[in-house]
């Protein structure tokens, strides 16, 4: 595939961008500018800003990827995950490169400034803590966090909750979603409203679901709470790490050192929190809210279907079970039509042979196709004399067979004698499982007998 | 004395050179051109609803298959998709086996749709694994196959072999649970505290992202970021960038669970360890390990963060079979499908195991 003229020119004016946009960077640096009083070169078009606005190089990065996602066409579609995923990631990366940068002009000291950078992610989470101690909900979160909320909200995608919540719910009822932050006393607000008049029932209804709602949210809630938590410790195992380093004598020397140093120390600390009762507890109790809320759609969603007369998901469901029913039974009855070819089948060579002097074919293919192997279990195997090999017998194995030659049943002949109504009883003894009425083990040795006895007069 | 060593116009010429290799990898990711699923081929021989038997060609055989007394029949999990035994022509399980002589089948389970939410495993075992398996003895006229379980799979190939030990010859597990309760298993301990009944009775089917979710929640920092800032190193090399975005399909092509299915496995299995226990009962039957009497070789990888090592050697004590042989591989949960050091050692192991018990 060629590279399509458009992506070239794409990306050579972007890289062109970023050319002067750090060329004009250095160029002041040089000449004594600290970010603080410095002006963006590229914000010459959107207006006059005295100061660097805050996550300026994420957002470079958003903008260009926005502009690259509208040349998307269908033939490479197929990675657009793949694209949105590295941009996530490169964004994530760029604020710490531009929160690193920023402190590293502001101060000569490089000291002081990794412990400016530190001290500034520990009050990012902290805030953040302190914003969900408020009931308010936020999207404010950090890399791999930010990244599995989103996967989280994929999950939401793919169950149809946002599509509920932003279409259906609002367009029927004019409730919306609590996507905004002061979602909280919005839905209590709600919630205590009475329910009167005309519509009561339907406003119960309402009222159940922002229940739900709410519940989900204060789960989720806790959830993102106690991955904040995480956010501030993970700050101090980073001291720990870099005051382990310094003892050792090592530095860190670039950006991408910092990185990875900051995914291990994250990564160790929340495999502890995964594994605690408390991770536990938040994670089921969000799964199963969630799942209470989404019960509570489903259902309401049945009521409106059925006033419009369309099939509803437990109509739905109630035929697929029906369908599900059938096919297995259509599978039993398959095996068992199977199974009875198979021993008419040896019936009838058996007559054949009987009939048919001097001639013995084989009567099960099984049999003559390949004689197993036995363990050195005494009875089955030294029973030549005295008994048959019962484990010709379909179902029935070596085990089964030890089982049997204890109860003194030893051949075909005696198996097959086992009157219909002991079998039952017979079975639980062995422990067979009801292999001994489903596998007819009677009549396949009626037929093993008869066939011996066939071939003993011919 | 201090471990940073930052300056800023080291920190804008990194950030610099991560730009650029971003906008140009961006480039040659659009050029990689399809993906397949799997690179050997293979005839589909038998078909059920969505299942389909697949059997592989490639051996250096008349026919391509393998030349194998006893056929190895490979019963994959539901979760996610089998091609990662078949990722790419130098990291292929598949191939490995064929080379080393086997005749090999696979089951793929398709993917489930609304229709399929009361698929039990009685109808996943004794219906489609029991009907592959009667239809290869049949076609070869033998009585009993090869299994090789991988991961959820192996732990069906265990209920499979307990329920009808007369149709295996040689059993293989792969990296597959047994003691769902060992104290390293993240997963297990995550669903202790989820309505399982709520959650299938409400969504049916659970859905292919939420499984996805909750595997890369395993290891979020790298597996949702750090992995990414590593493709952007690699992604001037083509060849790796397109090995790269293999497994990525993989990972994220995940199946929707049958519903019925999945309440049984997350209950019954994670939640109350029944497997270990002897206590899990699919159809008319309840699973004994101990009826496992037929040959086990139970294959795990050391650094498994999935299913950790010591819930596969639960197998061990629980196994009724005198003939059981453990192999350990030095790598993870997928590495031992696809890295270079598993292609060289794995599948040569199990064929010469399966040889010997020919």
């Amino acid at each position: 595939m060629a590279t399509p003229d458009w992506s070239d020119d794409l990306l050579k004016t972007w890289a062109d961008a970023q050319q002067n946009y750090w060329n004009a960077w250095s160029g002041m640096m040089q000449a004594g500018f600290t970010p603080q009083n410095m002006q963006n070169p590229m914000a010459g078009a959107t207006g006059n800003m005295h100061s660097m606005p805050q996550n300026m190089w994420a957002k470079g990065l958003e903008q260009w990827w926005q502009a690259f996602n509208q040349q998307q066409t269908p033939t490479n579609n197929q990675f657009a995950d793949v694209f949105q995923r590295v941009v996530d990631m490169g964004k994530h990366y760029m604020s710490m490169a531009e929160n690193a940068f920023t402190l590293t002009s502001a101060d000569d000291d490089a000291a002081n400034s990794v412990q400016a950078w530190m001290t500034m992610m520990e009050n990012s989470f902290k805030s953040w803590e302190q914003q969900l101690g408020m009931n308010q909900s936020t999207t404010q979160l950090f890399e791999a966090g930010q990244a599995s909320m989103q996967g989280w909200q994929k999950v939401l995608d793919s169950m149809g909750m946002s599509e509920f919540g932003n279409n259906v719910m609002q367009q029927m009822t004019g409730f919306q979603m609590p996507t905004s932050e002061n979602w909280n006393s919005q839905l209590k607000k709600m919630l205590s409203s009475a329910t009167l008049g005309y519509a009561r029932e339907s406003q119960a209804d309402m009222q159940e679901l922002g229940r739900l709602t709410l519940e989900y949210q204060e789960a989720m809630d806790a959830y993102l709470k106690a991955f904040a938590e995480q956010g501030v410790k993970s700050i101090e195992a980073l001291r720990e790490r870099v005051g382990q380093l310094a003892s050792e004598g090592q530095s860190i020397s670039s950006l991408r050192e910092l990185y990875d140093l900051w995914v291990d120390v994250n990564e160790e600390v929340y495999a502890e929190f995964a594994n605690s009762d408390r991770y536990q507890v938040v994670y089921g109790d969000t799964v199963n809210t969630l799942m209470a809320l989404k019960e509570a759609m489903n259902s309401f969603l049945d009521t409106q279907y059925q006033a419009a007369n369309l099939p509803t998901r437990s109509e739905m469901n109630a035929a697929f079970k029906k369908q599900q029913a059938t096919s297995r039974e259509n599978r039993q009855l398959k095996k068992q039509l199977k199974d009875l070819a198979r021993r008419v089948e040896a019936l009838e060579s058996a007559q054949d042979s009987s009939g048919d002097a001097g001639e013995s074919k084989p009567v099960v293919k099984k049999a003559a196709s390949a004689p197993k192997s036995k363990p050195k279990s005494e009875k089955a195997s030294g029973a030549a004399e005295q008994g048959d090999d019962l484990t010709k017998i379909k179902g029935l194995g070596d085990k089964m067979s030890q089982k049997l030659a204890d109860m003194g049943i030893q051949s075909f002949q005696q198996l097959s004698e086992i009157a219909v109504d002991q079998m039952e009883a017979m079975d639980k003894q062995l422990g067979a499982q009801g292999r001994m009425l489903r596998d007819d083990w009677i009549g396949q040795a009626k037929a093993m007998a008869e066939q011996i006895a066939g071939k003993a007069k011919s | 004395m201090v471990p940073f060593q930052m300056r800023p116009d080291e920190i804008l010429n990194e950030v610099k050179d991560f730009n650029a290799k971003l906008a140009e990898g961006m480039t040659n990711l659009m050029e990689v051109g399809e993906i397949s699923s799997g690179v050997t081929p293979f005839d589909v021989v038998f078909e059920q609803d969505k299942m389909k038997l697949l059997r592989y060609k490639g051996a250096e055989t008349a026919e391509g298959y393998g030349e194998s007394k006893t056929p190895l029949l490979i019963v994959y999990a539901l979760v996610n998709r089998p091609y990662m035994t078949d990722l790419q022509e130098n990291r292929s399980t598949i191939k490995g086996l064929l080379d080393a002589g086997q005749d090999v089948y696979l089951i793929d389970w398709g993917y489930p749709d609304a229709s399929d939410r009361y698929l039990t495993m009685d109808d996943y075992l004794n219906g489609y694994l029991d009907d592959c398996v009667d239809d290869i003895c049949e076609r070869h006229g033998i009585d009993s196959v090869n299994l090789l379980g991988i991961c959820q799979g192996g732990a069906f190939s265990l209920c499979y072999s307990a329920m009808h030990p007369e149709k295996v010859k040689n059993l293989v597990t792969m990296v597959t649970p047994v003691d769902f309760k060992t104290p390293d298993n993240m997963l297990s301990y995550w669903v202790q505290n989820v309505d399982i009944d709520q959650l299938v009775d409400t969504m049916g089917n659970i859905p292919g992202e939420m499984l996805n979710w909750t595997f890369l929640n395993l290891k979020p920092y790298q597996l949702m970021g750090q992995k990414y800032l590593g493709l952007v190193d690699i992604m001037d090399n083509e060849k790796v960038l397109k090995n790269f975005m293999r497994m990525e399909k993989w990972i994220f092509d995940s199946p929707d669970q049958a519903g019925e299915t999945f309440r049984q496995f997350i209950k019954d299995f994670f939640q109350q360890n029944k497997l270990l226990k002897g206590e899990v009962e699919i159809g008319e039957y309840t699973v004994d390990l101990a009826n496992v009497t037929m040959p086990v070789l139970n294959v795990y990888a050391d650094q498994d963060h999935l299913v950790p090592p010591d819930a596969s050697r639960a197998l061990e004590g629980a196994v009724g079979t005198k003939d059981y042989t453990e192999l350990s591989f030095n790598g993870g949960h997928i590495g031992i499908y696809v890295s270079g050091k598993a292609q060289k050692t794995v599948p040569p192991a199990i064929g010469e195991w399966l040889d010997a018990r020919a």
